[in-house]
């Protein structure tokens, strides 16, 4: 489904980073994978295989982009980017300092902004003067449309990714463009960031917001992969500005 | 390595399977492995339906069927447990349109198309929800709603209404389907403007009309019933698995401004 197809995946060392990098190279795609988390980076290589290259990458400094998106054209065009890396910082309103929610703001929110900025310009100037084509797919989360008691930074930090999202599909569009953007809000799924966000034992916690969730259960990782495949691939040609909820019905019903 | 979005072993039903977007999702079902009923009302295109998924070497199956009559889901049905057994994937596809000001519709237009939209719908949904639960399968259902069954469109308050009637509908059934063991999945596919004869028997073939649909999206390109096709493959699929009770917008950004 992406043969020949080259992919930027932020956060790819870790969780739902690492199942979407070995999704897209199963599925023919050459990826870039960026992260902080070295160790993370060598497990999803060994996953991924020869299709998937390492790079050490925070998304909150510029000049790591740049380095990025050196590596990524520097042998004609990048395809896809996959703005993953993401921070779920679950302190509540009286513990939260301003500096907490900046945080939260500056990986979920600014760093994708600069990192879509940065592959814009690069994917124009690589497409010279004919109509650029590429799809970017912003990982947000069900707490874009639903909150819950520890969503006070991380709500609004995807919330105002998931509208980006929206802003930039009638941007890109407009200018004559095939730059697709469009969102993926996972619900819960079990990964190094939820385990990480509570001090109790996974299999020991209430689990209670699950009876938030139609289909009373957690999602895989890999669901949040296949909707990054087919947002990335020409199968969703005509998408744009959407953001597709893979959260067992939590958002709808 | 396993393909998730592969429909090997599965069998779909598709209404309104005998032109445009339904035709073009029973071809692609089809050629996904899928064994496929396709229905509709016109014999002819239905067979033009069959010809083309089996030429394509899958394989699919006619059936004659007026949505709107409730006998006709029951033998549909059981025409299905008879010929394919149990199914697995509905689209719930058929539909109808027109355009007029509210203040020119009267009710009897305005019944009409919620008799083929909304009441068939039901029908179908609460046909396939009850056979699904019965055979205990995992399926996915999808109904076929519009970009109008979320914001307004212009002249169509009879098209709209329906439509957002049924994106609910879907939303509500998947509550319902998620209690099942196994769970059934139920989404909505809202599709912008599609090029397909709906939209030019209403404002004919010209170019300024080709345009005008361009214009609205942020793509600024033609929405084609493949496009549709490939969502309802991926709705269809185990790719989608933990996707349930959404209105899932393909539409070219149309709606987004
Ligand atoms: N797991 C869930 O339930 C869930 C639900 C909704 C949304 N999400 C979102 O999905 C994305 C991935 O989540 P996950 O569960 O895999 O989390 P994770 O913590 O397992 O992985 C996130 C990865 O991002 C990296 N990262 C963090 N800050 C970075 C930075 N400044 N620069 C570069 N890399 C950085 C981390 O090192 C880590 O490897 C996040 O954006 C998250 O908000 C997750």
């Amino acid at each position: 489904m992406l043969e020949g197809k080259k992919a930027i995946v932020t956060g790819a060392g870790s969780g739902l980073g690492q199942s979407i990098s070995v999704r897209l190279a199963a599925y023919g795609a050459t990826v870039i994978g960026t992260d902080v988390n070295e160790d993370g980076q060598a497990e999803t290589k060994a996953l991924a295989g020869g299709a998937f290259e390492a790079l050490h990458h925070d998304v909150t400094k510029t000049q790591d982009w740049d380095a990025v998106f050196g590596a990524a054209f520097q042998e004609g065009i990048c395809d896809i980017l996959v703005n993953n890396a993401g921070i779920a910082d679950m302190t509540t309103i009286p513990d939260m300092s301003l500096e907490q929610f900046r945080k939260s703001c500056a990986v979920n929110l600014l760093g994708p902004f600069a990192g879509t900025k940065a592959f814009i310009e690069r994917v124009r100037a690589a497409a010279g003067g004919q109509p650029a084509q590429a799809s970017i797919i912003n990982i947000t989360s069900v707490a874009v449309k639903k909150t819950f008691p520890i969503y006070t930074a991380y709500g609004p930090s995807k919330a105002a990714l998931g509208n980006l999202t929206k802003a930039l599909a009638v941007e890109m569009g407009r200018k004559g463009d095939f730059i697709r953007v469009n969102a993926i809000a996972p619900g819960p799924i079990r990964t190094p960031m939820t385990e990480g966000v509570d001090p109790t034992p996974w299999e020991e916690r209430d689990h209670r917001m699950l009876q938030l969730i139609p289909l009373k259960r957690y999602g895989e990782k890999n669901d949040i992969a296949e909707a990054a495949a087919f947002l990335a691939s020409e199968r969703s040609k005509f998408m744009t500005g959407y953001t597709v909820p893979v959260d067992g019905g939590w958002s709808d019903i | 390595m396993s393909n998730p979005m592969t429909l090997e072993g599965r069998i779909a039903l598709v209404t309104g399977a005998t032109s445009g977007i339904g035709r073009e999702i029973a071809c692609l079902f089809a050629e996904e492995g899928a064994v496929v009923i396709a229905t509709g009302r016109n014999e002819d295109e239905g067979a033009k339906t069959v010809e083309r998924i089996e030429s394509a070497g899958g394989k699919g199956f006619f059936f004659q069927q007026d949505i709107t009559s409730e006998e006709n889901w029951a033998e549909l049905f059981a025409f299905i447990e008879n010929k394919t057994g149990v199914l697995d994937i509905a689209v719930h596809n058929a539909g109808a349109f027109f355009s007029k000001p509210l203040t020119e519709t009267s009710v009897e237009d305005f019944n009409w198309l919620w008799k083929v939209n909304v009441d068939a719908t039901f029908l179908g949904v609460k046909y396939t929800l009850a056979h699904m639960k019965k055979m205990k399968t995992a399926g996915s259902i999808m109904v076929m709603s519009s970009l109008a069954g979320l914001i307004g469109l212009d002249d169509c308050t009879a098209y709209c209404a329906s439509k957002a009637a049924v994106t609910q509908l879907a939303k509500v059934a998947a509550s319902e389907g998620a209690t099942y063991d196994p769970p059934v999945r139920v989404n909505s596919i809202n599709p912008g403007v599609i090029w397909t004869e709906m939209i030019t028997k209403e404002y004919g073939d010209s170019p300024e009309v080709k345009a005008f649909a361009m214009d609205g999206n942020a793509l600024q390109t033609v929405g084609e019933a493949i496009d549709i096709a490939n969502a309802a493959l991926f709705l269809a699929s185990e790719a989608s698995g933990y996707i349930t009770g959404s209105a899932f917008v393909v539409d070219g950004g149309r709606g987004v401004d």
